[in-house]
């Protein structure tokens, strides 16, 4: 009897350590996510009530910085170029995304496989190359404003360097995006919902006004949202094409009151600024909850029994195949061509012979300049480890907001989502920060260790985005298996769950690393000597005018990107798009 | 209303036969199920009645008019079939209310106003679901939104009614009731219906008339009686119903009758006539129709062992060996002994050809 009684007693003791270490990791977890998004938050905003750069002894509060938003001309002067702007980064962005989406995954559109593969192209680009290759390509001196302008005999067809000029480019960038978001929803509609409206003697017109986009209206909000939260925040194309005619949004207001050359930098109003920012942001994405919460559960039963057709477009079939190619060949291939072509050429123009102008000088000069082949090798050491160590930390904040019974979960869950409304200067100014006052962090100034800081708050909500509904669709049986034999939590997380989503985690990985490599806005503040990136270098080139160079290290991104995609997807078997 | 003529109609993808020269025809206001395993091309049929689905070639005319010929190339779209198709996965449409899933289809009909108002509450009233007009798909139950979907198809008093599965989404108790509340529903309407299951007691319970497929092909067309009484190959023996099927010796008398050989060396006798020449054959024998403990003067009476026995509720379930060959047996109650005599009425054994379910019936 005795033996009896003191078997279950010790498993009973052991159980309570187990989920005493649980506890013990969960709180660990909870606290360093916390620290994250507060090194990136609490800086700005205190500095945001002072007069003078946070690192003065005399710096007094003020509000001054606040109603400046409002009272100064600077500032209010960007209002309306940034609605401007935003409009038509939205418009374009829908317009295309959804279209293409639609008509990719819902009809029988000729060749749609091939136009997605290149559709998506500009998702493994960073806005700024695509600026780059708008500005050689649709430039006043564009290869193809001058071909136009020959053509037609039009002088200045277009006007690129305007707020609706480089929207559209960023609205282009845009693009892919949109499709992702709207080919999920529309491919996975029940097509017999289709079906029965055929049935019930609809037109292929009338079923996609009436029931494809209406179903779709969830992920046609999402996407709305998001792009307004992108066109909001984007800094590189404003910067790049705006920049050198004084066009000036919120983002390169931002940027250029902190590193303004006269006097001091105004890091008050810049914060100020950048909260007005993730101010209107977050509203944005609560005007998001709001609109997607009244949305009813959109639910399809069972399985398939009639596998109907792809909706067939009729005598629309080669007027759309004409629109698409066109999106396709003068949104997507002609910018990456243009980089392209200039990376191997001394000069891109109509004038001058593609064969005469060829020269490898530019892919020399990136590989053999010190600061050049510094900025490659260290972002594809941030890529790596960051990715590496952002899945883990992904990881372990999804475990313990999804799959525990921790006290706190909510808040880490809110708290995981919070960096989504940060804008990525906003980041960058808090770590910077953050490097000068917080001890620890101090040591790490000038290193790209300081970046890869930024990089993880910076991208903490877009791999959770990913991980955490991964683990929900994961039943919650297996732990209580798991628990029902005698595992702990952290057991049950290490043994369990976390080899079920190993394919979850890898297309986090492979997120994060593409985002890295991609990644500029929060890495400007953070920029020393040594601690260079791609975006960073190319950026400075740019503003020497050193466009081959610029080419050639956008080249070696995008190669960058492929490759380390391609390892692992390929040897591991990820799938990118779902 | 409308009667259905379907002929020589097939469908390939690629090499792969699905459907091979289907002929059949449904008469105005027959309700017709198509029977069979997945993969028989059931479904086929089904789209290619409705238009979703292109066949290979053959005809098909509903109401006396032709909506798919290959030879003059003619293929009437889904669109302008008027047609009613419930779905398996009923496929209503989740951001449109009751009332409006189904007025949708009365507004591509024109009718608008009190006449499409007293029409989506008449149909509503009649599937029971007058309190759920307002509603949203996704807040109604399974069987819920499997009455919406009917009146969604009734609504607009299309000319056939075609049924893909529609009960298989719910669950057993449900399922029964809405078996009698369908075929109530179809007597009343009086709509022309055509109807695909794998289901034998669905095809059974409702059916004017059961086509059994089986590989693209019919193997019996009938009533539900003649399907189960006198199935016309094995296939159809044990598909529907799920007979006792054996191989056995045949020795014909040359008057018609016969004899079969067990693999166990025992005899029954066959009542004739058979058309089928002494040798192998295939042996279907009904779980209902074989008797425990008979009397050892009854007809093709046999020892057997009792092997195992499960509580079906209203019946029970037997099984039995006689020699290395098991019997299932349906009765009302199972002796206690672990042996006995059983006996088969000759009347209730079909013999079949061994070559595969295709041959013709014998008997």
């Amino acid at each position: 009897m005795g033996t009896a009684l003191s078997v279950p007693a010790q498993t009973q003791s052991a159980r309570v350590r187990a989920q005493g270490s649980g506890h013990t990791i969960q709180t660990a977890i909870t606290i360093i996510s916390i620290v994250l998004v507060g090194i990136a938050l609490i800086p700005a905003l205190v500095q945001m009530f002072l007069d003078k750069p946070l690192y003065y002894p005399d710096a007094r509060f003020t509000i001054q910085n606040i109603v400046a938003l409002v009272s100064d001309r600077e500032v209010t002067a960007t209002f309306g170029a940034t609605f401007l702007f935003c409009s038509i980064v939205v418009l374009v962005s829908m317009a295309l995304g959804t279209s293409s989406a639609i008509l990719i995954g819902r009809t029988d559109l000729p060749g749609r496989s091939a136009f997605l593969a290149i559709l998506l192209w500009p998702l493994f680009l960073s806005p700024q190359v695509i600026g780059f290759g708008a500005i050689l390509a649709y430039g006043p001196a564009g290869l193809l404003t001058i071909w136009f302008s020959d053509a037609t005999g039009l002088t200045e067809p277009w006007n690129l360097y305007s707020v609706p000029g480089m929207a559209v480019v960023a609205g282009i960038a845009a693009t892919p995006v949109t499709t992702l978001y709207c080919l999920t929803a529309a491919i996975q509609q029940d097509p017999n919902q289709e079906a029965a409206a055929r049935i019930a003697g609809a037109g292929s017109l009338r079923i996609l006004f009436r029931i494809i986009l209406p179903i779709m209206r969830p992920a046609l909000i999402f996407a709305f949202i998001m792009n307004i939260v992108n066109a909001l925040e984007t800094l590189a194309i404003p910067l790049i094409i705006g920049g050198p005619v004084g066009i000036k949004l919120l983002t390169t207001l931002i940027y250029d009151k902190s590193f303004e050359s006269a006097g001091l930098p105004q890091y008050g109003l810049v914060s100020a600024l950048a909260f007005a920012l993730m101010a209107i942001v977050g509203v944005l994405f609560f005007l998001q909850r709001l609109a997607l919460r009244q949305s009813h559960r959109f639910v399809s039963v069972g399985a398939k029994s009639i596998q109907p057709k792809m909706l067939a477009l009729g005598s629309w079939k080669w007027p759309a195949f004409l629109l698409m190619a066109v999106y396709v060949v003068f949104g997507v291939v002609v910018l990456v061509g243009a980089v392209f072509a200039r990376s191997l050429t001394f000069i891109l123009s109509p004038d001058v012979s593609f064969f005469d102008a060829v020269t490898l000088q530019h892919y020399s000069d990136v590989l053999s300049v010190e600061v050049y082949r510094r900025s490659i090798l260290n972002t594809l050491l941030l890529a790596v480890v960051g990715g590496a160590l952002g899945t883990a930390f992904v990881a372990a904040v999804a475990m313990v907001a999804q799959r525990s019974n921790y006290r706190y979960r909510r808040v880490l869950d809110a708290v995981a989502q919070l960096p989504r409304v940060l804008p990525g200067l906003v980041v960058g100014l808090g770590v910077f920060y953050a490097s000068m006052f917080v001890p620890g962090i101090d040591l790490l100034r000038n290193t790209i260790w300081l970046v890869l800081i930024a990089y993880l708050i910076r991208f903490l909500s877009s791999g959770y985005g990913i991980v955490s509904p991964a683990l929900l669709q994961i039943t919650g049986d297996f732990d209580r298996a798991a628990k029902s034999v005698g595992a702990g939590w952290t057991t049950t997380m290490t043994r369990i769950v976390l080899p079920l989503s190993k394919q979850a985690l890898l297309s986090c990985f492979v997120l994060l690393m593409i985002l890295i490599i991609k990644e500029y806005s929060s890495a400007v503040f953070l920029m020393a000597p040594g601690s260079e990136v791609i975006g960073s270098t190319m950026l400075s080139l740019w503003t020497q005018g050193l466009a081959g160079p610029v080419a050639a290290l956008a080249v070696m991104q995008i190669v960058l990107t492929s490759i380390l995609t391609s390892i692992v997807t390929r040897i591991l078997g990820v799938k990118l798009h779902g | 209303m409308a009667d259905v003529v379907v002929t020589d109609l097939s469908r390939h993808y690629g090499s792969f036969i699905a459907l091979d020269e289907v002929s059949f025809d449904v008469k105005d206001g027959e309700f017709l199920t198509l029977l069979g395993p997945s993969g028989c091309g059931k479904s086929t049929t089904l789209a290619s009645l409705a238009g979703l689905d292109r066949p290979t070639s053959g005809k098909i005319s509903i109401g006396g008019r032709t909506v798919f010929d290959s030879e003059s190339g003619i293929f009437i779209d889904a669109q302008y079939r008027d047609l009613g198709l419930m779905f398996q996965s009923y496929a209503l449409w989740p951001h449109m209310t009751v009332y409006k899933n189904i007025d949708f289809a009365l507004e591509l009909r024109k009718i608008r106003g009190a006449e499409a108002k007293q029409r989506i509450h008449e149909t509503l009233e009649m599937v029971d679901m007058g309190a759920f007009v307002s509603r949203y798909p996704g807040e109604l139950s399974g069987g819920q939104q499997q009455r919406v979907a009917l009146a969604r198809t009734l609504a607009y008093r299309p000319q056939i009614l075609l049924l893909d599965e529609p009960l298989s989404n719910l669950d057993a108790k449900l399922r029964e009731r809405a078996r009698l509340w369908l075929s109530d529903l179809q007597r009343r309407t009086g709509v022309t219906t055509v109807y695909v299951t794998h289901d034998q007691s669905e095809a059974l319970a409702l059916s004017d008339r059961i086509i059994v497929m089986e590989r693209g092909a019919i193997a019996q067309i009938g009533s539900p009686e003649e399907v189960y009484e006198r199935p016309a190959t094995a296939f159809v023996a044990d598909f529907v119903g799920a007979s006792n099927l054996f191989e056995a010796i045949l020795e014909t008398d040359g008057l018609g009758s016969g004899k079969i050989t067990l693999s166990s060396g025992q005899k029954l006798t066959v009542e004739g006539p058979i058309n089928l020449p002494s040798g192998p054959v295939i042996v279907s024998v009904r779980p209902e129709k074989i008797e425990l403990s008979a009397a050892p003067d009854k007809q093709n009476v046999l020892a057997y062992e009792l092997e195992a026995r499960s509580y079906l509720g209203a019946r029970n379930l037997a099984v039995v060996k006689v020699g290395s060959q098991s019997f299932r047996v349906e009765c009302d109650t199972i002796p206690g002994t672990p042996n006995g005599l059983l006996s088969i009425p000759e009347t209730e054994i079909r013999v079949f050809p061994t070559a595969e379910a295709g041959g013709r019936r014998s008997h």
